[in-house]
């Protein structure tokens, strides 16, 4: 089995500027981690991560603004609606729970960003394991 | 028309005025005295936010942002203010800076009670590039004849930088050892130390540092001169310190030089006229290699002159293109006393030359000249005339040969003595007794004996005449006689010259020299150094003068005619900064080492040893950094892209003025040219709420000259055949470093669709920009895919952008332009939907440096989602419904009539409402208040309520079943969520909030008018199916059902629309386009990126 890609959905506001601060603070995170920036979580749809999947990623972080700090007010509840329904979709499909997560990093947060993708992947490592 | 507003003050209150009168449509200069927009903040706001809103600030076309900038003069005509704005220089490329940091990482100089260097960049600050604090020229530096960057080989020195500092002064002089020991050092006698305590000892720190390259260096690198094979030859008459700087610069400018010299040895005075206990000859030896290995070639024991071995005419026959005479002065003046031609009188600079030459020639024909001198030996009994270092040199040098009996008489006191103190208190250890204000009156002896005796008179000084200088007087009757052998006379020289060779001379006996050209009377030959002024030269003056003179020289043989005048070309003052407190603490100068007086007489072994490596760091650290910036240059030779620009220039701008706000710290308003009388808008500089209400009263003043932005008009272009340039950044070597830029080059070339590929240096430069440019019409390229730390090429400004990311998307022209100035859609010619960025250095260079074989893997796959993106967009063309502006004011709070005034006042229809409406919504592009059936509308609406109560009874009558409309609530006051809609807080001042809110409504206003809209979401009107769920979904309201014919389809208003997406995801016939990709785009992305 080659490198598993993880998918790290970024919405452009606080979680692209964690994003951006883990790498202006040069914090290191394994190169597997492939981040795709949309505008805002509530632009995502199960299809989207559904698709990833199918894609072969390992995983699939939803990463956006701190709960009241949604630069668009209402696009982190629409992603809450949006992770409930992929997470349903995933485990019947097969997938396990610790590979699709939505999370949150206030802006600037290079090391949280960082922290919270390892652990992501350190999450889906472990799960797998104990398969 | 005017030039528009003029904004005080890069605050949180400024930036916010120059927003809204921007956006209102009014052109505005933002002033800022310091180099960085949103300073002294006492409210504390998330860097990201400052970031954010000041690049909204640097990117919109109708700002004009003039950092380190000061109003100089402002006058009132009629209606207009006329505007002179004195520009500071930053010291730092705007266009070029990457705030790669590679600069702050070498500069030296630590600024006093702050954290950073002379270089600097703060965490939050915009414009991002970094600025140098460079208030003048440091007094040490302008002090310096020769030009060295003083405070800036100091500074290196104290940072151990020994090898950096010997290289910047010679690059100013050729002598940096020579001058390290005899300069009569200028640069400490206005050093700033010396009003704490005493001077840094610069010129023994030159010293080390020649001393430490010499033993513990690397070994210079080889400068080799590329001679052009039609090089011009330049003769040098002369080897001292004038002849010699001319030479080495000269042929550092291309040109074969020839130095001709009288004497069997080099170096003029500095070997003959200084002692050797002074300055080693081995030291004039090394510095005297150093440029004859740069091809200068020096004949000794050469005359020039009428009775020479060759005339002048001659070296211009022998194919010299120009001749400088650099001959010194080597005759010593006369006292003009009785007695003076007797044997036993002797020139002081013919004593030294002898005592010189014989020292350093094998063979000593000079030595039964000193025997010859000294009648009695060591008991010979000799006086030295004269007060200067000549003087002083003489009298150690005739201790140095054993004599017990050597005294100075000058005629003045110590204080007008013109030697060195050191040179002075040397002498007097050495047991050379000097007797002051006392003249010579005549010398006794006879032609058979020589000298017998020296007849003396004690002088006294005048009371200080009109130009401050005391004058000796001889006291009547107060002759007395010294029994002496030897009289030496150290009162002056002049050249050894006498008008010929149609070379005119002054009536002192100086060359005549042309103007400021250093050219003598004869065309083609110049002249320099102590042979051209009446006072003798100190060595760094001569140096300085050399330099001057080689320019002069070069510009003659170029043909060009002008001069260079370098006071002129200095343009900045001295620097006066304040000292604080801490800095004037105490702390002693580091003494040096010196030969105990037993030693020294023992021969002509140096007397100063010099400082050790722990001494000069201790020493440099005393230095104030005055400039502060040392000008050491090290930041220039690390900025890879060539940012740093040591010689700018101030810039001067006259504005036609029509309003002027005032919105820095109030403490600095009694600086300005202005009073409040004169029509000057104040706001406090925290607050953002005043900054609105002050260009509220601005835009009254302007709103005739409104004009609106054109936003970039997007174009059809022809997608068939698809054809994509993949442009990668190095960065400097920020990316290259981790990514191998090439071979992501090479991979994407392998693509489909990918017609050109291309690595860049500084993306983010003017020079890429046209890179893309005509790799875009070379190649007929349709799309362009960066890989850059530019993210995205939308017309937007978030968290994470840079000032860097905003100019390269402004120099590819992605940004909305000012109305008149622009005629294509993008500076490329492409419409910016054609852009694709992504960022490779934060995302894969930065987090993956230890492993470039992954960050290279990683970066390839960025590349390609980038392309995968550029491949499958499709262009949106949103456009506004076009609506007239027009305001409804609800609520009876007394800020709706400063509300309604301020509108009014500025042409915008305004319409105040006290009763509460049944309902507002928002469709057709059109705010619709209800009342009883009737209906009024508007572009905007204003809320001001008289309390809570009226404040919550006028939301309720907002939104749908679904949503209500809601509020965030900021330091910078209540916004509302939906746009279009402003709030006048009832619990702040009526008269402001009032004011505030109308200047925000003229800017909405404005930006609705005529924007680019990118990010909004749109609708496919094929596709879509009018089942509401976009209505739904949106909790702002901008989707709405609209019925055309028979058609039912959703609409979104784009002014409205805050390009969320949220709708686009939940479309079930996914008909809706939003955010910065489609439902397409994104699948195309996550395949490329996961294939």
């Amino acid at each position: 089995m080659g490198i598993r890609k993880v998918v790290v959905f970024t919405c452009n506001w606080n979680a692209y500027s964690g994003l951006e601060a883990a790498g202006k603070d040069h914090e290191q995170y394994p190169e597997t981690v492939f981040p795709v920036r949309i505008e805002c979580l509530g632009r995502l749809h199960p299809g989207i991560i559904l698709k990833a999947f199918e894609k072969g990623a390992a995983g699939v972080l939803m990463l956006g603004c701190p709960p009241d700090e949604c630069n668009f007010d209402f696009g982190f509840r629409k992603a809450e609606e949006v992770y409930a329904q992929s997470m349903d979709l995933i485990r019947t499909l097969g997938f396990r729970d610790s590979q699709l997560k939505l999370d949150y990093v206030a802006a600037g947060e290079g090391k949280t960003f960082s922290e919270k993708i390892i652990g992501f992947i350190e999450g889906i490592n472990g799960s797998q394991n104990k398969a | 028309m005017s030039n528009g507003a003029l904004v005080i003050g890069g605050t949180l209150a400024g930036v916010q005025a120059a927003q809204d009168l921007a956006d209102s449509g009014i052109s505005v200069h933002l002033v800022e005295s310091t180099p960085f927009l949103g300073k002294n903040r006492s409210v504390s706001i998330p860097d990201h936010l400052i970031t954010s809103r000041m690049l909204e600030i640097a990117k919109h076309p109708k700002i004009t942002v003039w950092t380190n900038t000061h109003v100089e003069q402002a006058e009132r005509d009629t209606d207009r203010f006329r505007i002179t704005l004195r520009q500071h220089p930053r010291y730092v490329d705007l266009t070029k800076c990457t705030a790669c940091g590679d600069c702050m990482a070498v500069c030296p100089v630590s600024i006093p009670e702050t954290e950073h260097k002379a270089v600097y960049l703060p965490a939050a600050g915009q414009p991002g590039c970094a600025a140098i604090d460079k208030q003048g020229i440091p007094p040490c530096s302008h002090a310096c004849p020769g030009g060295i960057h003083v405070q800036g080989y100091v500074a290196l020195i104290a940072r151990g930088r020994f090898q950096e500092a010997f290289d910047l002064i010679r690059d100013a002089i050729p002598f940096p050892g020579i001058c390290g020991r005899v300069c009569m050092h200028p640069c400490e006698a206005n050093c700033r130390r010396g009003e704490v305590d005493a001077p840094v000892s610069i010129r023994l720190l030159k010293r080390f540092v020649s001393d430490w390259v010499e033993t513990a260096g690397s070994p210079p690198p080889e400068l080799k001169i590329d001679y052009p094979p039609d090089a011009r030859q330049v003769a040098v008459v002369g080897s001292g310190p004038a002849g010699m700087t001319v030479a080495d610069r000269l042929a550092r400018f291309g040109y074969r030089v020839t130095v001709y010299e009288k004497l069997p040895v080099t170096a003029g005075m500095m070997a003959v006229g200084i002692p050797a206990y002074r300055l080693p000859r081995d030291v004039i030896a090394r510095e005297y290699q150093r440029i004859q290995d740069l091809g200068v070639e020096i004949r000794l024991n050469t005359a020039i002159g009428p009775a020479g071995d060759y005339s002048v005419d001659d070296l211009f026959d022998m194919g010299f293109s120009a001749v400088c005479l650099a001959i010194g002065a080597h005759n010593s003046l006369s006292l003009h006393i009785p007695g003076e031609d007797l044997p036993g009188v002797v020139q002081g600079i013919e004593l030294l030359k002898t005592v010189s030459i014989n020292q350093q020639l094998a063979e000593l024909p000079y030595q039964s000249v000193l025997d010859k001198i000294l009648t009695k030996g060591e008991n010979t009994r000799a006086v030295v005339l004269g007060g200067g270092n000549t003087a002083m040199d003489a009298a150690r040098s005739l201790k140095r040969l054993r004599l017990k009996d050597v005294r100075i008489l000058y005629r003045r006191s110590r204080t007008e003595m013109p030697a060195l103190p050191e040179e002075i208190e040397e002498a007097e250890a050495e047991g050379v007794t000097i007797e002051y204000l006392t003249a010579p009156v005549r010398v006794q002896g006879n032609e058979k004996f020589g000298v017998e005796g020296l007849t003396c008179i004690r002088m006294e000084l005048t009371e200080p005449d009109e130009s401050g200088r005391r004058r000796p007087v001889p006291i009547q009757g107060s002759e007395f006689r010294h029994d002496v052998d030897l009289v030496v006379l150290a009162i002056g020289q002049v050249p050894d010259i006498h008008g010929s060779d149609k070379i005119a001379l002054t009536r002192q006996g100086r060359i005549q020299l042309e103007g400021k050209s250093f050219m003598t009377t004869r065309t083609g030959v110049f002249a320099a150094g102590d042979a051209v002024t009446l006072d003798k030269m100190a060595i760094i003056e001569a140096i300085g003068m050399g330099k001057q003179t080689a320019e002069e020289i070069d510009l003659y043989l170029k043909g060009d005619r002008s001069h260079k005048d370098p006071e002129e070309s200095r343009e900045l003052p001295v620097s006066r900064r304040e000292l604080s407190a801490s800095e004037k603490t105490f702390k002693p100068r580091v003494d040096v080492p010196a030969l105990s007086v037993a030693d020294r007489l023992t021969g002509y072994d140096e007397v100063e040893l010099g400082y050790t490596e722990d001494q000069a760091l201790k020493e440099a650290e005393r230095c104030l950094a005055c400039g502060p910036c040392s000008e050491c240059m090290a930041c220039v030779s690390a900025c890879k892209p060539e940012a740093i620009v040591h010689n700018q220039k101030e810039t001067v701008v006259e504005l036609n003025i029509g309003s002027v706000l005032f919105a820095d710290e109030p403490k600095r308003l009694s600086e300005l040219p202005f009073t409040e009388e004169t029509g000057l808008h104040i706001a406090d500089p925290d607050n953002p709420l005043e900054g609105s209400a002050a260009a509220a009263k601005a835009m009254f003043h302007l709103f005739a000259e409104r004009k609106g932005l054109s936003g970039t008009e997007d174009i059809s272009i022809s997608d068939d055949p698809l054809r994509i340039g993949v442009f990668v950044c190095r960065c400097g070597e920020e990316i290259a470093k981790a990514v191998d830029t090439e071979t992501v080059c090479n991979r994407a070339a392998a693509w489909p669709d990918v017609a050109h590929t291309a690595v860049l240096d500084h993306s983010c430069s003017w020079d890429a920009a046209e890179t893309i440019r005509s790799a875009v019409s070379e190649h007929q390229l349709n799309r362009v895919v960066l890989a850059a730390c530019s993210c995205c090429a939308v017309d937007q400004v978030c968290f994470s952008c840079t000032f860097q990311r905003v100019r390269c998307k402004q120099n590819l022209g992605i940004f909305e332009r000012d109305g008149d100035l622009h005629s294509l859609p993008t500076a490329a010619g492409l419409p910016s939907h054609a852009f694709a960025f992504v960022n490779i250095r934060e995302q894969c260079a930065w987090v993956h440096e230890e492993d470039p074989k992954a960050a290279t893997g990683k970066a390839t796959a960025l590349v390609a989602l980038a392309t995968a993106n550029a491949r499958s967009v499709s262009p949106r063309f949103l456009k506004p419904k076009p609506v007239s502006p027009s305001v409804l004011i609800f609520g009876s709070g007394y800020a709706s009539r400063s509300c309604k005034g301020a509108l009014n006042q500025q042409g915008i229809p305004a319409e105040h409402l006290e009763a509460v409406p049944d309902r507002i919504e928002h469709s057709g592009g059109i705010y619709k208040a209800s009342r009883n059936g009737k209906t009024i509308e508007a572009a905007g609406i204003i809320l001001a309520p008289r309390n809570a109560g009226e404040w919550d009874k006028l939301i309720s009558v907002f939104g749908t079943d679904h949503h209500q409309l809601r509020f965030q609530y900021g330091k910078t006051g209540i916004i509302a969520r939906q746009p279009g809609i402003f709030l006048c807080d009832p619990k702040l001042d009526t008269e402001a909030s009032g004011n505030a809110a109308a200047a925000r409504m003229a800017a909405w206003l404005g930006k609705i008018q005529n924007r680019s809209w990118q990010i909004q979401a749109t609708v496919d009107t094929d596709r879509c199916r009018a089942c509401n769920t976009c209505v739904d979904t949106c909790e702002i309201g901008a989707p709405e059902i609209i019925l055309e014919g028979e058609a039912r389809y959703a609409w979104i208003d784009p002014t409205i629309c805050t390009g969320c997406g949220s709708c686009a995801a939940r479309c079930p016939s996914g008909a809706i386009a939003a955010g910065s990709s489609s439902d397409r785009q994104l699948e195309e992305m996550i395949d490329a990126l996961l294939s």
